[in-house]
């Protein structure tokens, strides 16, 4: 393997880690303030890359722009998804809440199916194949907008969360739930914009995501496992646990890529997830200390 | 019981297992009507794929009966019984069963992906009931003694002796093409292919000098792209869905290699990756079939293709898929007979010379004591947009253009 | 005797329910889909109804028990009388090593899903790229050994007969264990760890029990899988898929009940199957979406699952198997 392989592996792997980062970030949102698995964030994703491809192919809006109309749309959606299911999914035992996520992934491929129908849709611009050289290393376009993207908006989360009145009290559900309810924080009125927000997050995700890859039904259900695994070796609720965890396993699996076949590569994230797991479960970048269950 | 005994014990049981259901009336019955099965993908992942493959099925089944039916069943229609296998294994398993004990069909055709044929073709053959398969390319699902099973596809183990052929005249051409390297998708659709790629290539005097894969939905292949550029390979050698195809093309372009690169099968002529415009440009495609191969059932296809569906121009699997459904009407109508038995006995004798079912590129469709039709390949080439037939001569419909225009 | 009612009377129903589908083949197959799956949903909710761990990585037990008896036929020629045995042992050894990590870290709930879910992700990626194991494409055992000694058959009804015995089998175990100090101990476990563990329940062994036996028997239907559909392939046997089925069943069905997943898969499946003939060509999907707001909507309003709604519609019905999870249970 030549060293100009190396850094190429290492740098597509820290693009392709930025764009799980822009994935995860929502997901660790939901999971670290609610502690409710949602097997559906896939889906969103996949509902925002159609709003991209139908922004560009309908209304003739570069996906950059496409974003500033889809957030709030899947804002609004995630509101939805937690009035509708994740309100009274939260009374039911843990299991049956994967149970209702399971099914409404299910629901919005198979809607998505009768609506679009199953072919691949391209979002095809001149900078499709328009790179930028790094060296003798070089990263493609529309990734290095979506990498760039995911660390712009990982930025602007984490000074919402650090420096808002909101985002203390997002912290303050996640740590302790009971806790901040005896303070007066309306807990119902948090977990709503936490989903808000945390499906909100694929808007900025979707169309750029749209532009790098293609979209179909089932696209969005690629994505959530890695997700998971990016979120749990980062630490829950975390966002430079995101980071982290999406680095990790962009760089890992993309240098694995080199040196074995891609199988095996793609074995390496979950098989760094269950290392994490048993020697760290609190993840890399564990929040307030970090509780397991 | 020795084993003989069990054996004719066996036999006995598939007899009153091919006898006629509970609630359904016997094939023979049915005289006016040959009930053809069609398992195909609706719905999961590969649910774009089957709604094509289905309209090819309805077109061949619309030309038979339209044309005064089967003159050897007194004219009797085709009628198709669709089923939807999701995608899955054990759907097409349960379906091949239902269509074969309920919905009493003299003959079954389809499934798609080698994962959802091999189950399907399992049961029909346990069933005696024959299965013309249009798409799966698993060498080993002709090679298992399998009574009942026929096939319109070609075997993976057939593409890499036409590819090296297709190399040879780009060769002469003088083109240079030493070394070579594979970029294959890391799933079943990539890897029969890519071990017959592997073993035959070296043999031909193309070495492989690197030999790359990748997972379906990777989201960026810069360094795929970048050790295919470094490996000092003149061809690429490619196996993926359509979907990947567009995204690693991309990747190739971004970085401006430009190479001989050739796809595989249907899944990179393709609408999408058409559509990716200038990276697909000048690529080619080794592919049972194409829509402007010179060949006059394939010409009548292609227009009243264009006809039945308005403004779509039908792909590799679907003529294979209209090719099955022909091959195994005409097999009841010169058996005379609905009987599953009678139409498998007559598959081993037909032989295609002319006529709608005579669409695919080789001479001649028959199916050897295997099931396995002698399928050629045709090699196209995006230009200008389009796929074009560029090889072999006899078929094509220009030459080779040159790979930078 | 009345100890074993909650075996006993599924036992008698599925037996009936398997004499009925012996005339029809297509019948016979749905019969042969549903009792393996419920079988091991049962298998499952050993673990996750009975001691609070929600495995998503059973598949990799059910893929270990049908790519032993695969390989085993196919590199070796070994029958099932050798592999079948040779895939449990494997399976056990398995359960034990991944229960010995998981619980040593105290991984619980989401946790411990997560974790499983990554083994049997790993083991799913690692066959798919290893060339003998015949990689995503599958492997395809020879059909011309139609012997016994195989377990080929050309009629369905032995698989039946086999999967009914397994079916059968399965319930009897379980319920010894569920109303033996054993399921007391689980449900122990269950309803709160710490409390169990301050009064002196060996955690880690009653756990580590759960697991091997429930794994343990889903390894038997992966065996029975290859040797029945004399194919396998890592999507149906070691795919996520199956995992998330075990766990739908067992929802629908009712979780704090022995019998609850084999009435979900009971319902569930034909249903299925109706729902996709029914439909026809033409409203592709839409079966699917009938099946996910079905599957949403009882979760949310039956937490106990359907059986545990029947158990207290009707209060007369025989105590059978455990009591059901309470709503807000939480299963961690």
């Amino acid at each position: 393997m030549s060293a100009t392989i190396l850094l190429q592996a290492l740098l597509s792997g820290m693009t392709n880690g930025a764009i799980y980062a822009l994935i995860a970030v929502g997901l660790t949102l939901v999971f670290g303030v609610m502690r409710v698995v949602n097997f559906a964030h896939g889906e969103f994703l996949m509902l925002a890359m159609y709003g991209g491809y139908l922004a560009w192919a309908h209304l003739g809006l570069d996906p950059i722009i496409a974003v500033v109309l889809v957030v709030p749309a899947l804002l609004a959606l995630g509101v939805g998804l937690f009035e509708t299911l994740i309100r009274p999914a939260m009374r039911v035992p843990e299991i049956n809440q994967m149970a209702v996520t399971l099914g409404l992934s299910l629901l919005l491929q198979y809607l998505a199916l009768m609506v679009f129908k199953a072919d691949n849709l391209l979002i095809v611009q001149d900078r499709s194949t328009a790179s930028l050289w790094i060296g003798p290393v070089l990263l493609q376009m529309p990734q290095a907008i979506a990498a760039l993207a995911a660390v712009l908006l990982l930025i602007g989360l984490y000074i919402v969360l650090r420096k808002t009145d909101f985002g203390l009290i997002m912290r303050a559900v996640s740590q302790s739930r009971d806790g901040a309810a005896l303070s007066g924080i309306d807990i119902g009125r948090t977990y709503r914009w936490a989903m808000g927000i945390g499906i909100g997050t694929l808007g900025v995700a979707g169309p750029l995501m749209a532009s790098v890859l293609y979209v179909n039904p089932h696209i969005g259900a690629l994505f959530t496992l890695k997700a998971f695994v990016i979120v749990i070796v980062g630490g829950m609720g975390s966002f430079g646990g995101v980071l982290l965890g999406a680095l990790l396993v962009g760089v890992a699996e993309s240098v694995a890529g080199v040196l074995t076949t891609a199988s095996v590569a793609a074995a390496v994230p979950f098989a760094l997830l269950i290392l994490v797991m048993l020697l760290r479960p609190e993840g890399l970048m564990p929040v307030g200390g970090g509780s397991r269950a | 019981m020795t084993g003989i005994n069990r054996r004719e014990a066996l036999l006995l049981g598939g007899a009153a297992v091919t006898a006629p259901g509970l609630f359904s009336l016997g094939a023979q019955a049915q005289g006016s009507t040959l009930r053809i099965g069609v398992l195909v993908p609706l719905t999961g992942v590969h649910a774009s794929d089957g709604a094509r493959m289905l309209k090819a099925h309805q077109l061949a089944a619309k030309m038979i009966n339209e044309s005064g039916g089967l003159k050897g069943l007194g004219g009797a229609k085709v009628e198709l019984v669709v089923s939807d296998i999701q995608s899955k294994p054990e759907v097409s398993r349960s379906e091949a069963e239902r269509l074969i004990s309920r919905e009493n069909v003299s003959a079954l055709t389809g499934a798609w992906a080698s994962a959802t044929t091999i189950p399907a073709a399992q049961v029909s053959d346990r069933n005696r009931t024959p299965f013309m398969i249009t798409s799966a390319v698993t060498d080993a699902i002709t090679e298992q003694g399998l009574k009942y099973v026929f096939r319109t596809a070609v075997k993976a183990k057939w593409f890499g002796k036409y590819v090296a052929d297709f190399m040879d005249t780009m060769k002469k051409n003088g083109m240079t093409i030493d070394k070579v390297a594979l970029a294959t998708e890391d799933g079943p659709a990539g890897q029969a292919v890519h071990a017959n790629y592997s073993s035959v290539m070296p043999g031909r005097g193309y070495p492989i000098i690197a030999d790359e894969t990748f997972r379906t939905g990777s989201p960026d292949f810069s360094t795929v792209a970048t050790k295919l550029r470094t490996s000092g390979a003149t061809a690429i050698l490619s196996v993926a869905y359509a979907d990947d195809s567009t995204v690693l093309l991309r990747a190739l372009a971004a970085q401006s290699f430009r190479p001989l690169y050739i796809g595989f099968g249907g899944a990179h002529v393709n609408q999408t990756v058409a559509a990716s415009g200038k990276p697909a440009e000048r690529t080619f495609g080794v592919v049972e079939w194409a829509p402007d191969l010179k060949k006059p059932a394939s010409e009548a296809f292609v227009k009243a293709f264009a006809e039945a569906y308005p403004g779509e121009v039908p792909l590799s699997n679907q003529a294979q898929a209209f090719a099955a459904t022909y091959a195994l009407a005409l097999a009841a109508d010169a058996a005379a007979s609905t009987d599953r038995t009678k139409i498998r006995d007559a598959l081993r004798t037909l032989r295609i010379t002319d006529g709608p079912a005579s669409l695919l590129p080789a001479p001649e469709l028959y199916f050897d004591e295997q099931g396995q039709s002698p399928a050629t390949c045709v090699v196209v080439q995006v230009i200008d947009g389009k796929f074009v037939t560029v090889w072999p001569d006899a078929v094509a419909a220009q030459p080779p253009a040159p790979l930078q225009g | 005797m009345n100890r074993f009612l909650p075996a006993i009377v599924p036992s008698l129903l599925a037996a009936a329910i398997f004499a009925v589908c012996l005339g029809d083949p297509y019948f016979m197959e749905i019969f042969i889909h549903t009792a393996l799956m419920g079988t091991i949903s049962v298998a499952w909710n050993l673990m996750a109804g009975f001691t609070g761990l929600i495995s998503l990585g059973h598949s990799l037990f059910f893929g270990i028990g049908a790519y032993v008896v695969a390989y085993g036929h196919i590199g070796f020629g070994l029958p099932p009388l050798v592999t079948w045995p040779l895939a449990v042992v494997l399976a056990a050894v398995m359960a034990l090593a991944i229960g010995l990590l998981c619980f040593r870290y105290g991984l619980r709930g989401y946790f411990f899903a997560i974790a499983t879910l990554a083994f049997s992700e790993v083991a799913f990626l690692l066959v798919s790229a290893t060339p003998w194991l015949g990689r995503s494409d599958g492997m395809m055992m020879p059909s011309e050994d139609e012997t016994l000694l195989y377990l080929q058959f050309l009629e369905k009804w032995p698989y039946g007969l086999m999967v009914l015995g397994f079916l059968a089998i399965t319930l009897f175990v379980g319920q010894h264990l569920v109303s033996s100090r054993t399921g007391f101990y689980w449900r122990a476990l269950r309803d709160n760890e710490g409390a169990a563990e301050a009064l002196g329940v060996p955690a880690m062994r009653y756990k580590l029990i759960a697991f091997v036996v429930s794994a343990v028997l889903t390894s038997v239907g992966g065996a029975f899988f290859a040797s029945t559909f004399a194919f396998v392939d890592p999507r149906s046997t070691l795919g996520v898929d199956l995992s998330i089925q075990l766990l739908v069943f067992s929802i629908i069905g009712g979780l704090g009940l022995l019998w609850g997943p084999l009435l979900g898969a009971a319902l569930l499946i034909p249903l299925g199957e109706l729902l996709r003939t029914a439909m026809g060509v033409g409203f592709n999907g839409v079966n699917i979406v009938v099946y996910a707001v079905l599957l949403m909507t009882l979760a949310l309003l039956l937490p106990q699952g359907l059986g545990g709604w029947l158990k207290t519609r009707f209060p007369a019905m025989p105590r059978l198997g455990g009591k059901p999870i309470r709503q807000g249970d939480a299963v961690q």
